[in-house]
């Protein structure tokens, strides 16, 4: 039996041998897109490996390895710099605020490797290109139309809407947060918010005794910026007929009745664009950008039912406020984060 | 009196060692045996999936030296389970101690003087870390003849509650888009021997550990007191072997030892404590103890062996398509294989046994 067992690690060991390729140098051209986490379900990942892909496919020798990072952000590092040290890639493309703070770490061991990450910020890496879309617009968005539907069920006050977040995280303090206060600000200055923290981006029954918590206290919408576990709140709010706005996609077909506006982001556009220029030698690395409604990059989804059946008036003033918010005012410029 | 014309002797058995490591190459050959099935069924390139196992480490500079690293703080759990084990006491707190000392061990690199002063603190402290998690089960035992392997294990989960909720609250560096404590300054860190490759001296401070580990078994009389006292609690009071020492200690070493490894974690690449670093790494050590046997010089091959399967199934889904988790299930197999063997060994020796009697 032992004999069966060694002589059978050695065919397979003869095997690998054989098939093994010679090593190469990186070639530039060759793509890893690192999806921190699982694309499938995700808006923003899906549109991350769409945009990719289809710039990779215009690009003449480009290749690209999808490569899912999966939850547990404590196993990034690792996955990125054993991509790095496979040899095999020129250039890592993701999406993630936390993402450009691990590679620059692999970068200092890699230097020749290249990194192109999407909703994310760090200026002046020789190797990194960012860009960061102005997540005050898009907070600002969902606030302003969170605020029309509030106010307009409660009248009478109190004026309470609910924000719930897998965690805090420097883009939700200082872009997200605040964007939204300021859209339900910019209906009536007497708004304020509930806030609650899930822990995580997958507990979707947290999400929703949170959002059950909530709603109990008087909000009368939720925006939930929490991942997977957004779908507990979505989940809630359909039972208790309650309202939620979405954030960085289309959340209509979770709950048509409920979800009533998405704010989005153009990744699958911004990733084609920009990974396109880099694999035709455009010369982006050391720059971050921030990228904002004025250039459509930040805009929103009037394609859901919820949000067609609501009443004239409210549409009318929102889409107002879009356009106003298109051409700068409020004028939310980051010049950088 | 006739004496007979030549004695019989029955062969000797092989060293404990020696058994042990036979182990770990048998587990070594069922881990190739199966990784080369999976590729044949679970990749669409069977060829690159073998070579991100048997080729990409040993060709590539940086990767056999991070096997080497990664299997440091495995081996040094893995000589807390031994320990442990060897005494009788089955621990399963391993986790929650090692996640504890990497929290300790970031807390105290962040704020301990900057240098090497501030790296022997810090290795102190998770050490003191998982120490702590293991305390409340070796007092338990030691004055309430509570089960170590429930209090461990209940004791482990509540750390890893507290660990995560410092990690994202009070201690969460609030500039950081990942939930990690703010990080070490480098030069508290453990010292790269070579970049680009992540070694530092965390396998060589591993492999000291299951030195004193070995001596500490074969050589002293202290050590074999401990193996007889975990097969024998009775015969071993009965002997006047220090029993009440013996219900404790080795619970509270196996807790240092865990966080010393999760030190290493946070003393290592990551460069501090991030949400979910012990990673499962607290219960791998449970695996790697068992395939060498509960024998201190098998653990660097045992572990050796985890920590190759781990970097061959992520180059794997690099270069290939293998599902990331593939060494998970190669892991599984290769432990459930290794658990088995006494089991088969007594059911084919009454097998045996039985067509003798029939026989006769």
């Amino acid at each position: 039996m032992k004999r069966v067992l060694f002589l059978s690690v050695a065919a397979v060991i003869a095997l690998s041998i054989s098939c093994a390729k010679p090593a190469e140098a990186p070639n530039r051209l060759s793509v890893a897109l690192f999806v921190p986490g699982v694309a499938s379900g995700s808006p923003i990942y899906e549109m991350l490996v769409s945009g990719a892909q289809k710039a990779v496919a215009e690009s003449p020798g480009a290749t690209i390895k999808v490569i899912e990072g999966g939850y547990d952000q404590s196993a990034w590092l690792d996955k990125l710099r054993d991509i790095a040290a496979s040899g095999e890639f020129g250039l890592i493309v993701s999406s993630n605020p936390a993402i450009p703070e691990l590679c620059a770490k692999v970068a200092e061991d890699y230097p020749e490797q290249r990194f192109f990450i999407a909703d994310a910020y760090l200026d002046g890496h020789p190797a990194m290109h960012t860009v960061l879309y102005n997540q005050i617009e898009q907070g600002y968005i969902v606030g302003y139309l969170a605020g029309l539907v509030s106010k307009a069920a409660r009248p009478a006050g109190p004026l309470i809407a609910g924000l719930i977040s897998a965690q805090r995280y420097p883009t939700f303090d200082r872009l997200i947060e605040p964007g939204f206060v300021a859209g339900l600000k910019a209906v009536d200055p007497g708004f304020s918010v509930e806030y609650r923290e899930i822990g995580n981006w997958y507990d979707a029954n947290k999400a929703a005794e949170l959002a059950r918590s909530l709603y109990a206290a008087g909000a009368e919408l939720i925006l939930p910026i929490a991942g997977g576990a957004g779908q507990g709140v979505v989940a809630v709010a359909a039972e208790l007929k309650k309202k939620v706005v979405w954030f960085d996609g289309s959340g209509y077909r979770l709950g048509p009745d409920a979800v009533i506006g998405c704010a989005t982001i153009a990744q699958d556009r911004l990733v084609y664009e920009r990974l396109k220029a880099l694999l035709a030698g455009d010369k982006l690395y050391g720059k971050a950008d921030i990228v904002s409604a004025r250039e459509s990059y930040v805009g929103f989804d009037a394609d859901g039912p919820a949000y067609k059946a609501l009443p004239q008036a409210i549409r009318s003033a929102f889409e107002q406020a879009l356009t106003e918010l298109a051409q700068g005012r409020p004028d939310f410029t980051l010049t950088s984060f | 009196m006739k004496e007979p014309d030549s004695i019989a002797l029955a062969p000797a058995p092989p060293s404990r060692a020696w058994e042990a490591l036979r182990r770990v190459s048998l587990s070594l050959a069922l881990a190739s045996l199966l990784i080369g099935i999976l590729a044949l069924l679970a990749s669409s390139d069977p060829g690159a999936t073998l070579s991100a196992f048997f080729i990409a480490p040993f060709r590539s500079r940086s990767l056999f030296p991070a096997i080497l690293e990664n299997a440091a703080p495995l081996a040094l759990a893995a000589l807390g389970v031994l320990v442990s084990f060897r005494a009788g006491h089955f621990s399963l707190g391993g986790e929650g101690q090692l996640y504890f000392g990497a929290l300790f061990a970031a807390f105290a690199g962040i704020y301990a003087p900057e240098g090497y002063l501030g790296l022997a603190l810090a290795l102190a402290a998770g050490a003191l870390g998982g120490l702590l998690v293991a305390a409340p089960a070796a007092a338990g035992k030691r004055w309430a003849g509570a089960d170590v392997l429930l209090t461990t294990f209940l004791l482990s989960q509540a750390a890893i509650f507290i660990a995560d909720w410092a990690i994202a609250g009070p201690l969460r560096d609030p500039n950081n888009n990942l939930v990690a404590m703010a990080a070490i300054p480098r030069a508290s860190l453990l010292p790269r021997l070579s970049p680009p490759t992540i070694l530092s001296p965390a396998p060589f401070l591993a492999l000291a550990a299951i030195i004193l580990g070995w001596f500490f078994f074969s050589r002293c009389k202290r050590g074999h007191q401990l193996s007889i006292y975990g097969k024998n609690p009775l015969f071993a009071r009965l002997q006047g072997f220090p029993v009440r020492a013996f219900s404790w200690q080795p619970v509270l070493f196996a807790g240092a030892a865990h966080g010393l490894a999760g030190a290493l974690l946070s003393l290592g690449p990551n460069g501090t404590a991030v949400r979910g670093i012990s990673g499962g790494i607290g219960w791998s050590a449970i695996g790697v103890s068992l395939i060498a046997g509960n024998e201190a010089l098998a653990l660097p091959f045992a572990a050796l062996l985890f920590s190759w399967l781990d970097a061959g199934s992520r180059q794997a889904s690099i270069v290939s398509d293998l599902p990331p988790d593939a060494a998970l299930v190669v892991k599984a197999l290769v432990i459930m294989a290794a658990t088995a063997k006494p089991l088969i060994k007594r059911f084919m020796a009454r097998r045996a046994a039985a067509k003798t009697e029939a026989c006769a």
